[in-house]
């Protein structure tokens, strides 16, 4: 033990030698691996020649300033803005508590003083993006012209005032605007306040699993410290973001922040209106047309591709799938080290699987209503359409008809064009062997209303080919 | 001492020196790491339309596997994940164990394509490549691995068209949203999606980046980057997670409409289970996926939680159903040592007992 027997003083010239030790081994370190650095400024900025005392590493987070030269001073400035303050925190705790004895509360006192009482709130208002960046710094701006509007009008219930004359759809426009923005900062406080909640609770559960340390097996770095603040942190919040209120508050948030983003972009929509320059409207406009025609396009091909193998194909009666409620089969696999084996699937396993199963009626009733409607939409759905589609009952309110191996069919074959808008590059690869299963049966066209959906069958096989251009060999 | 803490100033001055070491060191590790590369694998393009490409993964053998496996990955993240680094790629699993991998590559969505809907993605792409390789093999139909969102979608195509899907497997795939402890889910039920699309068009991936690490804030804005200090005098170590972070945050932004019919069918709607997916004007009904099915979920997955997984099994028509847990999480079950052993020998196993 580090003060064992000793007196409080002589822990303290202990500790500040420890630190110039350090000190000294880091300036050491700096002149070595930074070539050029001033460690000398370094040096001064250390509290040892200040106040050794109550922060003898010196303020950690300007450890990573100091290293961050270049070259990789970029990457280490990403990583000091991402880890060096968390750094600098868990160190500054830590060496707090260095040596003496402390209870829970006191811990986590000095801990929620370090992070102040939000610090979730803090964090994720660090966040920055496309979308979100700059967002903060917008509103800002626009806060006091928002505040001016509602102190010349009455307060925010300027917003809410009648408009008329030449400038009405304007004002409405600017009103809704204010509105908008005032229903955001709404928003955003009631879910900050639920930040706040899990960060309150976030110190409480830290209190509690440091109380529920076992003396036996203390905490003995300061990254334990901090990995155990991170389990409770994580606890609290996983608490307050799966209730229902922080659920309402999200979508609250999202909604304020989207309608303050609209009323903001009209404002920019009807600036280039006054500028003749596009808008996003007009864009989008013109991107929808083409995606709706793109579709129609798609659509009619499929369809004239269906027509065109239905009648190419010979229909035969369809031999119905027998039924069964599907049985969680378990997949074995070996452990890291071992070679791959497989599974245990087959009949002998469905039997096995079947009889737990049925041992779970309570399970199966307990299922939601509606879920049970896929069940007997399966049944009634095993019947397929050309090509392999599903054709279920209540979509067709027809049962196809089977036919042998489509694929086989050159007719069909020969029938199916390309997808509109695609483009075949060079495979590679060999010539594949038709699918040993028999092609799910085709219908005949008076019995599928539903041909709009009914996709184009294969081309004859073509080969894929290999590396260089050349057949690939190998057991296929 | 009776407290929980014994940090001693050696204990408290041996983490700071060795803080220093690692800082210290980082500019030389920063210098070696340089520009890393990510993508382990050649592919080779084969169909296209549009900004959506089909690859072919090219293995250092040629295939034995008759069948090709095609992968569905998520709209919300690039693809290469299953193919990250030589020692961390699914597909050279399956390449090294004779299967032929495909995989569709969605692209970064512009505003252009603000108005692509989910058929588009399910029946125009996705349907579009599985019928190029249907075409390409004469296959009548071909094998199906759909990873989480990309899950979905192959759930949904393989329902719509069976006789399409010879084996499907899913990989981390939500099919019971609205299971207790889907944060994400829960966050999306009261979301006005419609004012949401109407005002960003397009979804940033910025937007959707910061609602992921909000889900796990501690760990996926502090722990992490403070334990970063710990690999910056690891050259490799250093590499992997900077291809990791490249990853988490190389997001395309995602298409309006479908994703506002994403989250009102699947999200908000739980369609799966309450009925009521539509594709183009197609329901979507999972008693109609009769081909085999393997399920994977991860145990420790944050963003698709297990249970909401399991649910597959009480839904699909098949059956031939099995399942496999793996002990990781959403990410772990791509790039985990573990995972290399034992995900792709799974696959291949298990497609090799049904083609």
């Amino acid at each position: 033990m580090f003060n064992m027997g000793q007196a409080p003083g002589a822990q303290a010239a202990d500790l500040e030698g420890l630190a110039r030790r350090f000190w000294d081994t880091w300036r050491e370190a700096l002149q070595r691996t930074m070539p050029g650095a001033d460690w000398r400024q370094a040096a001064s900025s250390s509290p040892l020649g200040a106040s050794a005392g109550a922060m003898p590493w010196g303020d950690p987070s300007q450890w990573w300033a100091q290293a961050a030269q270049p070259p990789g001073a970029d990457a280490l400035q990403r990583f000091q803005t991402m880890a060096a303050p968390w750094l600098a925190q868990i160190q500054r705790v830590a060496a707090g508590f260095a040596g003496r004895d402390a209870t829970p509360e006191a811990i986590v006192g000095a801990w929620r003083e370090a992070m102040g009482a939000n610090p979730l709130g803090q964090m994720f208002g660090s966040l920055q993006g496309q979308g979100i960046e700059g967002w903060d710094a917008w509103l800002q701006r626009l806060q006091p012209w928002l505040d001016a509007a509602g102190a010349q009008g009455g307060g925010r219930d300027a917003f809410s005032l009648p408009t008329f004359g030449l400038m009405r759809e304007h004002q409405e426009r600017w009103q809704q605007l204010g509105r908008a923005f005032a229903g955001y900062q709404a928003s955003q406080q009631d879910y900050q306040g639920l930040l706040l909640q899990a960060s309150t609770a976030a110190f409480v559960i830290f209190e509690r699993k440091l109380g529920a340390r076992d003396p036996a097996t203390p905490i003995e770095t300061p990254r334990a410290l901090f990995d155990l603040w991170i389990d409770a942190a994580e606890e609290a919040y996983a608490d307050i973001a799966l209730s229902p209120a922080f659920r309402k508050a999200y979508a609250e948030m999202v909604a304020g922040q989207m309608r303050l983003r609209q009323a903001v972009q009209r404002e920019v929509e009807q600036a280039c209106r006054v500028l003749d320059l596009p808008t996003r409207t007009e864009l989008d406009g013109a991107h929808r047309k083409i995606a709706d025609l793109e579709r129609a396009l798609r659509r009619m091909r499929d369809r004239l591709d269906a027509v065109e193998g239905l009648v190419a194909a010979a229909p035969v009666a369809a031999k119905a799938a027998p039924r069964r409620p599907a049985v969680p089969v378990r997949v074995d696999t070996p452990p890291a080290e071992a070679a791959p084996a497989m599974a245990k699937t087959s009949a002998a396993k469905t039997a096995a699987a079947r009889k737990v199963a049925a041992k779970r009626p309570a399970k199966k009733a307990s299922k939601p209503a509606a879920a049970k409607t896929s069940k007997p939409a399966a049944k009634n759905a095993s019947s397929r359409g050309a090509n392999g589609d599903a054709t279920p009952r209540r979509t067709t309110g027809t049962r196809s008809r089977g036919a042998k191996s489509a694929s086989k069919s050159p007719a069909r074959r020969a029938t199916a064009p390309r997808r509109p808008g695609t483009q075949r590059t060079p495979a590679a690869g060999t010539p594949a062997r038709a699918s040993r299963k028999a092609a799910r049966p085709p219908s005949r066209v008076g019995s599928l209303p539903n041909l709009g959906f009914i996709s184009p069958l294969p081309l004859a096989p073509e080969p894929l080919k290999g590396k260089a251009g050349k057949r690939a060999k190998g057991k296929r | 001492m009776n407290g929980p803490l014994h940090i001693t100033p050696e204990r408290v001055a041996e983490e700071a020196a060795r803080l220093q070491q690692k800082l210290g060191a980082a500019t030389r590790t920063l210098r070696d790491v340089g520009d890393f590369d990510y993508g382990a694998t050649t592919k080779q393009e084969v169909w296209r339309d549009g900004k959506v490409v089909l690859y072919r993964f090219i293995g250092d053998k040629a295939p034995t596997a008759r069948v090709p496996l095609l992968i569905a990955y998520a709209l919300v993240n690039r693809p290469y994940m299953v193919d990250l680094q030589h020692d961390r790629s699914i597909v050279k699993g399956l390449l090294e164990r004779g299967e032929d991998v495909y995989i569709l590559d969605w692209g970064y969505p512009d505003r252009s394509d603000r108005f692509l809907m989910l058929e588009d993605y399910i029946e125009r792409f996705l349907g579009g490549a599985v019928d190029h390789l249907r075409r390409s093999f004469g296959l009548d139909a071909i094998n199906l691995l759909g990873i989480c969102q990309g899950g979905t979608f192959a759930l949904s195509y393989a329902a719509l068209h069976p006789g399409r899907v010879r084996n499907l497997i899913t990989m981390v795939t939500p099919v019971d949203f609205h299971t207790a402890d889907n944060m994400l889910a829960h966050w999306t039920r009261d979301l006005d999606v419609d004012l949401f699309v109407d005002t960003l068009g397009n979804v940033p991936a910025d937007m959707m980046n910061a609602c992921y690490l909000t889900l796990k804030p501690w760990r996926l804005l502090a722990q992490k980057y403070v334990g970063v200090v710990d690999i910056l005098d690891d050259a490799r170590a250093l590499e992997d997670f900077l291809r990791m972070e490249k990853w988490i945050f190389d997001s395309p932004d995602q298409a309006g409409e479908a994703f506002r019919q994403y989250i009102k069918q699947f999200y908000q709607g739980n369609g799966f289970v309450n009925g009521g997916i539509t594709i183009g004007d197609r329901e979507v009904h999972l008693g109609l996926v009769e081909m085999p099915v393997l399920n994977i979920f991860a145990e420790q997955d944050h963003l698709v939680p297990p249970d909401a997984s399991r649910a597959l099994r009480d839904l699909v028509g098949t059956q031939d159903y099995s399942e496999l847990s793996f002990r990781g999480g959403h990410i772990g079950i791509y790039v985990s040592g573990r995972a290399q052993t034992q995900v792709p020998s799974a696959i291949h196993d298990w497609l090799a007992q049904r083609n």
